[in-house]
């Protein structure tokens, strides 16, 4: 028999994580939903020691295709006719939840529901009453504390017998009133051919129809007798605009919440004595998003937070690339004496140990900062500091989320890459993503250091702030670019919930953090570890070639493609092979010019200056702070977005972009006669 | 009979002088000692009346904008000495205004702002003052964003509460159905709604 298979559904803010959470415990898989940025997790139950899957749906206020979260819920929910839903409401906020409730008994869907939060209800003073709920919406009804584990264990007790006779999927009837009945009807006459298609009765199709459903309306498109259904729309529109004084889609969704809201009437009891919302939750957002602190404050947060992840991260992991070099060493040792020859030695130390060094070294930042960023999102914090900072971000096109992965990139592009998963748009998590390259991380400096230090003497200051400028510039005009182009389409919401704050839970704090870590180890780390191998074995064959010579195919590779940046001013192959070697990681571009001009015997301060002039040496570090950015980042990249495609077109258009200004600023300061030697 | 004295401001003989005329036309069954009830004549009379003074309320306080009690009191006054021809074409001209005003007909805007009436003004949210309250009357955004906006709650007759804007300005902190929502300006402008202290009641058919 086939796994049985619960759909975990909710609005956000409700929990839905702590129950997933709770209901499987650590059997999870982090992933993507097929095609876009939109986090899918799936885990795995045992009841009565049946294995159950449990999917956890993208948190939703509403199924339709309003949104792309809506889009992937309804689309599983459709195709994939899960044997359960279980939906996650707000005990102390059930109308809200009950929107999305009532939407799905409409559907037919088999649901039952998680009556969560419920001491945060209680001490609010509403009492709910279950059996009379689980009565009028023919789904059972559990109340549950999912952060503390509370109802799970009769949430578990009752979910097999849901699972195994069906329980009544017969579908909700909404009352829609006599307005708008008769008009449902007659355009339910006409949807016979047009349900199939969206995998609905011709009721709920005429339902979808009026509501204006994207899909539905879409679906028209391939349906024999589409101009009936446009005529009968048509006329149904004027007939209820005339009736009400307002269309027909409105009409309908104010009557679902008519629905709802009456339902939520009769199950909720309220003590009027106690109420409403915590007033230290008040009281905190009176400050944090007060007119004058509000903006400090969260400035001051996010510069805390990057520096704190810098400051614990560094030294964690300096010392776990000790430890790996110093392993290294101890191997290379062990394999002298064991007389093994010295390619198979440089392969293993150079090889295998930097190899795996280049992935671990980046855990400690990311387990930080995601341990840091589901702080703020557990607080609920991280949605006053969107609040705050959208008006500044949207001049970029951006979200206002979209600001601390930004910050993050100053840091480390690869920890902040995976930071983006705190914007729930994939529209606004891809252009995010796309122009996070452009960000100068710190391993970019010691290129800035050495070339700045070594042409521009007292100047070097204001070249490197140039150059930390030219990304940002660069990242803004990406950010118009492709907004207006590649997602243009897409209109920009903001259309966000301020939930009320709560005391974070180190278990939440944690796991995220770990969840993350490892995902970066599982989803980057192969990558990584073998593009490293690769560019090993590039620079040591053929057989008995100097390491990273001329004769190297790293070499030959690098005479061949010299010539593509002579217009750029260093056309070169050592050039060449130290931007290769750069894709390793971008400081890595220093030791590899140390090596490669090795041969002449002097320091790089000297030598650099026969192979480079100062307008050149600038069009190189532009080179170095625009083109591909590591291994690592590529990495992270497609773990993100799941999509070779998009990570193809990130490293074409990065280089592209990069070499074009690298060979506009040689050739325009050299027409206009500045900084030749 | 002294309770319906008392809530009339009015003596009991008149009260009684007064049922006596109606059980004479035969509106009101009224035994003696016993409460007085309509008969089914009496409670359709009753019902006329009141759909008229409802109708009459309607027009000066929601279309006209005068405030509540006032215009409740000149509804009160015209409403005896309206004849049923009368009446009829201003209950035609209210539903005319109205249905302008809903669509937010060019003229009906134009005529809103002769009327020099800024308080009950519908207007987009983002006008609303901070801290006010109003309720929905329509949404005018278009496409995905129309429809996320009504699933949300911004459905005619919620009432919505404009918090307070972001320190920049934008964007915006509302109250919606015991949740708190965060709105671009431009998105909150495609939301009208009508200020509660304007006197505005929920109007859903």
């Amino acid at each position: 028999m086939a796994t049985k298979v619960i759909a975990l559904a909710g609005n956000p803010n409700t929990g839905k994580t702590s129950l997933f959470n709770a209901l499987t415990g650590s059997r999870q898989k982090v992933g993507n939903w097929p095609g876009v940025t939109v986090e899918r997790k799936e885990g795995r139950l045992s009841l009565d020691g049946r294995e159950v899957s449990v999917v956890d749906l993208p948190g939703i206020y509403s199924v339709g295709a309003s949104s792309v979260d809506e889009q992937i819920a309804s689309d599983y929910l459709l195709a994939e006719r899960p044997d359960l839903v279980l939906v996650v409401v707000d005990a102390s906020n059930l109308e809200r939840s009950l929107y999305l409730v009532v939407q799905l008994r409409e559907m037919g869907l088999p649901l039952a529901l998680a009556l969560n939060m419920e001491d945060v209800a209680s001490a609010q003073g509403v009492r709910i009453d279950a059996a009379a709920l689980e009565e009028r919406l023919g789904a059972a009804v559990v109340p549950t504390v999912a952060c503390r584990g509370k109802g799970v264990a009769e949430l578990r007790r009752r979910l097999p017998s849901l699972l195994g006779d069906l329980p009544s999927s017969e579908p909700l009837s909404v009352p829609y009133g006599p307005h708008l009945s008769p008009s449902l009807k007659r355009l339910s006459d006409l949807t016979a051919e047009l349900a199939p298609l969206l995998g609905v009765s011709p009721e709920l199709a005429a339902i979808r129809l009026a509501e204006g459903d994207g899909e539905a309306l879409a679906a028209l498109e391939r349906v024999k007798n589409r101009w009936m259904i446009d005529r009968r729309l048509a006329d149904e529109r004027e007939r209820v605009e005339g009736l009400l004084g307002y269309d027909l889609q409105t009409a309908l969704i104010e009557r679902r919440w008519a629905f709802v809201s009456a339902l939520a009437a009769q199950v909720v009891r309220r003590d009027l004595l106690l109420g409403g919302r915590p007033a230290l939750s008040d009281r905190i957002d009176r400050i944090v998003t007060h007119r004058l602190l509000g903006l400090p404050l969260f400035l001051a947060v996010s510069w805390g937070l990057f520096r704190a992840t810098f400051f614990l991260g560094d030294p964690i992991a300096g010392r776990l690339v000790g430890a790996f070099v110093r392993f290294g060493r101890f191997l290379e040792a062990l394999l002298e004496r064991g007389s093994a020859p010295e390619l198979l030695s440089r392969f293993v130390t150079d090889g295998l140990i930097s190899g795996v060094g280049a992935v671990v070294v980046f855990f400690p930042h990311i387990f930080l900062l995601f341990a840091f960023i589901a702080l703020l999102e557990d607080s609920g914090y991280m949605a006053r500091g969107a609040f705050v900072m959208d008006r500044i971000m949207r001049m970029l096109g951006l979200h206002g989320k979209s600001f601390m992965p930004l910050l993050m990139g100053f840091g480390c592009n690869v920890p902040s890459i995976m930071a983006t998963r705190i914007l729930e748009r994939p529209r606004d998590r891809m252009i995010t993503l796309l122009i996070l390259p452009f960000v100068s991380c710190s391993a970019r400096l010691p290129i800035f250091l050495l070339f700045a230090g070594t042409f521009f003497g007292a100047r070097a200051g204001t070249v490197i702030f140039s150059l930390y400028l030219l990304g940002l510039v660069v990242a803004v005009v990406a950010a118009k670019v492709l907004g207006g182009t590649l997602f243009a389409g897409e209109s920009s919401q903001f259309v966000m919930e301020l939930p009320p704050y709560h005391r974070p839970r180190p278990a939440v704090v944690l796991r995220g953090a770990w969840e993350r870590g490892s995902l970066f180890l599982r989803k980057a780390g192969s990558f990584i570890f073998l593009s490293v191998l690769a560019v090993w074995f590039l620079a040591s064959f053929p057989p008995g070639v100097e390491y990273a010579s001329a004769e190297s195919w790293i070499g030959r590779i690098g005479r061949s493609t010299a010539g593509l940046f002579a217009p750029a001013g260093f056309g070169f192959w050592q050039a060449s092979v130290a931007l290769l070697f750069g894709f390793l990681a971008k400081e890595v571009v220093v030791g590899a010019l140390g090596t490669l001009f090795a041969a002449e015997g002097v320091g790089l301060a000297q030598v650099l200056p026969r192979y480079f002039s100062p307008l050149s040496a600038y069009a190189f570090m532009v080179m170095a702070l625009l083109y591909v950015p590591c291994a690592a980042v590529v990495a992270a990249f497609r773990g993100e977005t799941n999509s070779w495609k998009w990570t193809f077109f990130m490293i074409l258009y990065t280089s592209f972009v990069a070499w074009t200004l690298a060979v506009a600023v040689y050739q325009i300061g050299r027409l206009s006669g500045i900084g030749f030697p | 009979m002294t309770s319906l004295a008392e809530n009339l401001g009015v003596t009991k003989g008149t009260v009684v002088s007064a049922l006596k005329r109606l059980v004479g036309e035969g509106l009101l069954d009224h035994e003696r000692y016993g409460t007085p009830s309509l008969t089914e004549a009496g409670r359709e009379r009753a019902l006329s009346i009141y759909r008229r003074h409802e109708h009459l309320t309607f027009l000066f306080t929601g279309l006209l904008g005068i405030p509540r009690p006032k215009g409740e009191e000149i509804a009160c006054t015209i409403e005896h000495d309206l004849d049923e021809e009368s009446e009829g074409r201003l209950l035609l001209l209210t539903d005319f205004l109205a249905q302008g005003f809903r669509d937010g007909a060019d003229w009906a805007v134009a005529l809103r702002r002769r009327l020099g009436d800024v308080a009950a003004l519908p207007r987009p949210l983002a006008m609303l003052e901070p801290g006010k309250e109003g309720f929905v009357m329509r949404v005018t955004a278009e496409g995905p964003l129309r429809k996320k906006l009504l699933e949300l709650g911004f459905v005619p007759g919620k009432k919505v509460l404009f918090r307070k804007p972001s320190p920049l300005g934008d964007p915006l902190e509302l109250e919606l159905l015991g949740t708190r929502l965060s709105l671009r300006r431009s998105e909150a402008a495609t939301v009208w709604v009508c200020p509660t202290e304007g006197g505005c009641s929920p109007c859903v058919p």
